[in-house]
């Protein structure tokens, strides 16, 4: 083990010159209580004390249910009769931002592989941890964050905040024509790169790339929206909040482990 | 403060069977710590009490998923970091560090370092106004390595961190805080 600096031994002396809280007395109390009350009812821990019967009802169960509707009713009867029941929904609520057509559902620490891309998350407490995140054909990751108080959902979405990323490294220049007078477009440095940050009611943004070509930038959010370049990865950032917190959201962003 | 290792996974293996007392002794020995991870994300102790009591009864149904030759602790922080973090995200933000220095010498039962004897109640404010002056991925690492004193692979954990990043942010974070030190001494000579 390495021997602390001078300065590492002052800090941990430090932690133990703050002002911590104590936990109640009661706190183990009060947990233990809590977990005694979830406990299975007499007949469930009887069915979890007998694993193999349980695992075959489940195996049968699993199995059926790839099959026809007719088996997995006379098998809904037959369990019902021996006083199982088993509810079945058949729809599982949508996930943060499904209704806008983002792609495909994945997984944070997976689309990575996939995409190529060295994706960044904000590792700060805020926004904290992502609602959902996907992947669209063209192979842009838009990781999504319900709306809080602080910054709250646009609109009817129920979603504060989009983050896009996607391959690319343009210089990026608004074309002026598909700006309305209600849309403000300010010019801006962020992670000492050119960026914009447009604010106002756009929902569709026409860019030009370094050789004059459109980029159309479809928003989502009809939010403001903060573009940027960094390491070859364009970022889009929506929200609803304004350019400080958006700025301060690019200040905590960190590779995806 | 790790305590008996075996007594401990004795403890998990009589808690995963369903025996509560055991996972109630579990919860004395982690209690303050949890209470201190959860602090540093709501800042509110009460908040933080409520936290961490939801995250140890959500840390007793996960106990089928921890493995048994794991350590247990940076585990169960974990937990408690993911809860505060839900906590914070579906109320209200907060983005200052937000401790303060005790009115006593040391809090807690530890004897005072010989660092902590020497330095005066006006000099740990200022070291502490100097970590919450750090960018909070800084902050964030200093105060879970050193002001909770846990090891680089606990605070890798706990973070959900790479724990080269944990090393290179603790190493710059200590570089900062040496010059933010200096520049401080030089303006009060």
């Amino acid at each position: 083990m390495t021997k602390k600096t001078h300065l590492e031994s002052t800090l941990t002396s430090l932690g133990d010159s703050i002002d911590w809280p104590t936990p109640s007395p009661h706190m183990s109390t009060r947990v233990i209580a809590r977990i005694e009350a979830e406990q299975p009812t007499a007949a469930g821990r009887a069915l979890l004390r007998r694993p193999t019967i349980a695992a075959i009802a489940v195996l049968v169960v699993s199995l059926v249910f790839v099959f026809s509707p007719s088996a997995r009713q006379a098998v809904a009867d037959l369990l019902s009769a021996a006083g199982i029941r088993i509810g079945v929904t058949s729809e599982e609520a949508p996930a943060s931002g499904a209704e806008l057509e983002l792609g495909e559902l994945v997984q944070l620490d997976e689309v990575g592989d996939t995409v190529d891309l060295q994706l960044r998350v904000p590792g700060g407490e805020d926004p904290g941890v992502p609602d959902a995140v996907y992947l669209s054909d063209s192979g842009h990751v838009t990781i999504v964050w319900d709306g809080t108080p602080s910054v709250p959902a646009a609109g009817d979405t129920g979603i504060g905040l989009l983050l896009t990323q996607y391959a690319g490294n343009s210089d990026q220049e608004i074309a002026e024509k598909s700006i309305g007078p209600e849309t403000g477009v300010q010019k801006l440095t962020v992670e000492a790169q050119p960026a914009l940050w447009i604010e106002g009611a756009a929902h569709t943004l026409t860019l030009l790339d370094t050789e004059g070509n459109p980029i159309q930038e479809t928003t989502r959010l009809a939010a403001n929206v903060l573009l940027w370049e960094a390491n070859g990865v364009n970022h889009r950032l929506e929200t609803t909040g304004d350019l400080q917190s958006a700025l301060a959201i690019v200040d905590v962003l960190e590779p995806v482990p | 403060m790790e305590g008996r290792p075996l007594d401990e996974q004795e403890l998990i293996a009589s808690a995963k069977n369903g025996d509560t007392r055991a996972f109630g002794q579990l919860v004395r020995t982690h209690q303050g710590f949890a209470l201190r991870v959860a602090y540093l994300v709501v800042r509110d102790p009460s908040e933080a009490e409520d936290v961490t009591q939801d995250a140890f009864v959500k840390a007793y149904r996960s106990l089928d998923r921890f493995r048994a030759e794991a350590p247990f602790r940076p585990w169960l922080l974990r937990i408690v970091r993911n809860e505060a973090l839900n906590r914070v995200r579906s109320t209200k933000r907060r983005d200052s560090l937000a401790l303060q220095i005790s009115s006593d010498p040391v809090s807690g039962d530890a004897a005072p370092s010989p660092e902590a004897e020497v330095m005066s109640q006006d000099e740990r404010g200022r070291l502490l106004g100097l970590i919450e002056d750090l960018p909070e991925r800084y902050r964030r690492v200093i105060v879970h390595r050193y002001l909770l004193d846990l090891s680089e692979e606990e605070t890798s954990e706990i973070l959900g961190l790479p724990l080269g990043t944990v090393k290179s942010r603790s190493s710059r974070a200590l570089q900062r805080l040496r010059k933010s030190i200096a520049l401080e001494d030089g303006d009060s000579t």
